[in-house]
């Protein structure tokens, strides 16, 4: 079963913060999204690997699997099939060339605003549909 | 040796004071004019007749043994308070030597220390006769290997070293972080090293604390800020006005806070050297643009009138970001420290190779003290601080920090009564000054 079947975009947000985590998902559940949450890498990659959502955020610090290592694995199992977007508080900017070297497609700093993160999101599903079509 | 005399006969000031020179200097004219001229004295006796032969040839025997004792002991006390002196001179070289916390050594070509200061036992733990009994290079961590070995061909090649560090093992097993500076003399090199672990340490804690801080102020605030956003956006139903007021202050001093913890953030990463730009083809026209559309609020809030004047695109190489963070604080202190119908421009051009954005404002102006103190830290000017207009006395640190990068500077100009204006030149991007110059032939 596809889940975006009831064309309902499933998004999976990771981050080992509740608040951050519950934040991300109702500002994106307000907009329509279908999204699921996960504590930590690990949970997020498992959820991600049953669901095939179409865009993960992901927390770049989390326990266990950063960020990082989730796009890599996310990378190697799914290919381009997924976006990922990754969230950072830190202000390093070799975060950002690190973040994105692992495979990421776009990455964001703490703290962001409700529409930076929908425009975000939706821009990344907009290059979802557009490589999907290219593809076809 | 003979050269020393010869400076000295040129009418120098005596130099040279070793031992040998002053036994030629004294001792071999002597040699060669006493037995000459006493010879010679003694023949005009004998041919005058004063004495007979016998008498002539002891006379000379006596005069030139005399004379010869005298000049050998006199020679012999020169040599001796030399000697002293070149002692006293060694001992208090030696002083500070052994005074030192700072490694000093010499080294040979050959890879073995000759001579080692008492600091090398109390930083490495080794005594003197270990640290000359094996190649210097047995005692360096073996990751700094290559780069130690490097560095001595250097020297050898007669490349003195201005910084060089390196980790050496202790003989408790611990490591040191060395820093080295070194001259090489024929086949020898002087060196001396400082101990920097402690440095190294400290400025690694320094940027675990910049993450830290980072991490754990910015993450509250996405919290605070994101739901007082949901909030706002009626997510949680509708509010009363009242309400809303309230939760505009909780906004405005979130907002505030958050500004004052990423200038604090970037003021730590200019300190410790990490700030870097990211940087890229960008348009001041539009940039500046963009920013009197984030300020207009604010002006309309105040009542000042905000204008943009800008007749062509510039283009500079440069961060966007930081660069608008350029602008921003430019004109919110512009709009700070102007009164109610007032005017800001914001003006972007450029000047030969460089473009030029000045922010200009007629509101009350400093005094060339405050001028003078403008970009100091915390620095708030005596009207800021008398109507309490917000600010931290860190923006314009930072914006000339930014400048800076930029290869551009800033400068101000004021008068009391009359307004102010900043001016900021950074270069123009390489092919847009190309451009200006075909355009001019």
């Amino acid at each position: 079963v596809s889940p975006a079947q009831d064309n309902r975009h499933v998004v999976v947000v990771a981050d080992d913060d509740a608040d951050i985590r519950g934040l991300v998902a109702v500002q994106l559940e307000a907009v329509g999204y279908e999204v699921h949450v996960a504590e930590d890498g690990e949970a997020a990659l498992a959820l991600a690997l049953e669901l095939r959502p179409s865009v993960c955020v992901l927390d770049v610090r989390m326990p266990g699997l950063s960020g990082y290592e989730v796009t890599r694995a996310l990378r190697t199992r799914l290919g381009d099939a997924v976006r990922v977007l990754l969230l950072s508080a830190s202000v390093e900017r070799d975060k950002v060339h690190e973040g994105l070297e692992a495979g990421a497609d776009a990455y964001m700093e703490k703290p962001f605003t409700a529409k930076e993160l929908r425009d975000r999101v939706r821009e990344l599903l907009g290059n979802r549909e557009a490589a999907w079509a290219a593809r076809c | 040796m003979q050269i020393p005399m010869l400076r000295r006969r040129a009418g120098k000031p005596p130099e040279n004071r070793s031992a040998g020179a002053i036994v030629v200097r004294r001792l071999l004219p002597a040699a060669i004019v006493l037995p000459a001229v006493v010879a010679a004295i003694r023949l005009v006796g004998e041919r005058q007749g004063l004495y007979g032969t016998t008498v002539g040839v002891a006379l000379f025997a006596a005069v030139t043994i005399v004379l010869t004792v005298v000049l050998v002991l006199w020679t012999a006390r020169r040599i001796d308070a030399l000697e002293a002196s070149r002692a006293e001179l060694e001992s208090e070289r030696d002083r500070f030597y052994s005074l030192s916390p700072d490694l000093l050594c010499i080294a040979g070509t050959d890879g073995y220390f000759k001579r080692v200061n008492p600091a090398f036992t109390t930083v490495l733990g080794y005594s003197d006769e270990e640290l000359l009994s094996k190649p210097y290079l047995e005692f360096v961590h073996p990751d700094d290997h290559d780069a130690t070995v490097h560095e001595a061909d250097r020297n050898e090649l007669g490349v003195a070293t201005i910084r060089f560090e390196n980790r050496y093992a202790c003989k408790d097993g611990s490591v040191r972080w060395l820093s080295w500076r070194a001259v090489p003399a024929g086949e020898r090199i002087y060196a001396t090293a400082r101990d920097v672990t402690e440095l190294k340490a400290l400025a690694t804690m320094k940027d675990e604390f910049i993450g830290l801080v980072s991490h754990e102020l910015r993450t509250p605030l996405t919290s605070i800020r994101g739901y007082l956003e949901l909030v706002l956006e009626g997510e949680a139903g509708e509010l009363t006005e009242r309400q809303r007021t309230f939760l505009g202050v909780v906004d405005r001093n979130s907002e505030r806070l958050l500004r004052l913890v990423g200038d604090l953030l970037l003021l730590a990463q200019i300190d410790a050297g990490q700030f870097s730009l990211d940087t890229g083809s960008v348009e001041l026209r539009e940039l500046a643009g963009e920013c009197v559309e984030a300020a207009t609020p604010k002006s309309v809030e105040l009542g000042v009138a905000l204008h943009l004047t800008a007749a062509d695109a510039v283009f500079v190489e440069a961060d966007r970001v930081r660069l608008a963070q350029v602008f921003d604080n430019l004109v919110s202190n512009a709009l700070k420290f102007s009164s109610r119908g007032d005017e800001v421009e914001l003006r972007v051009g450029r000047r030969e190779d460089r473009a030029v954005i000045e922010v200009v404002d007629r509101g009350v102006g400093m005094s060339a003290a405050e001028q003078e103190q403008l970009f100091t830290r915390f620095f708030r000017s005596a009207r800021a601080s008398r109507e309490a207009i917000p600010g931290t006395g860190l923006g314009l640190v930072i914006t000339r920090a930014i400048v800076e990068a930029h290869r551009g500077g800033i400068e101000v100009e004021s008068a009391e009564g009359v307004g102010t204006t900043f001016r900021v030149e950074v270069p123009l991007a390489a092919d847009a000054v190309d451009s200006v110059s075909e355009v001019a032939a």
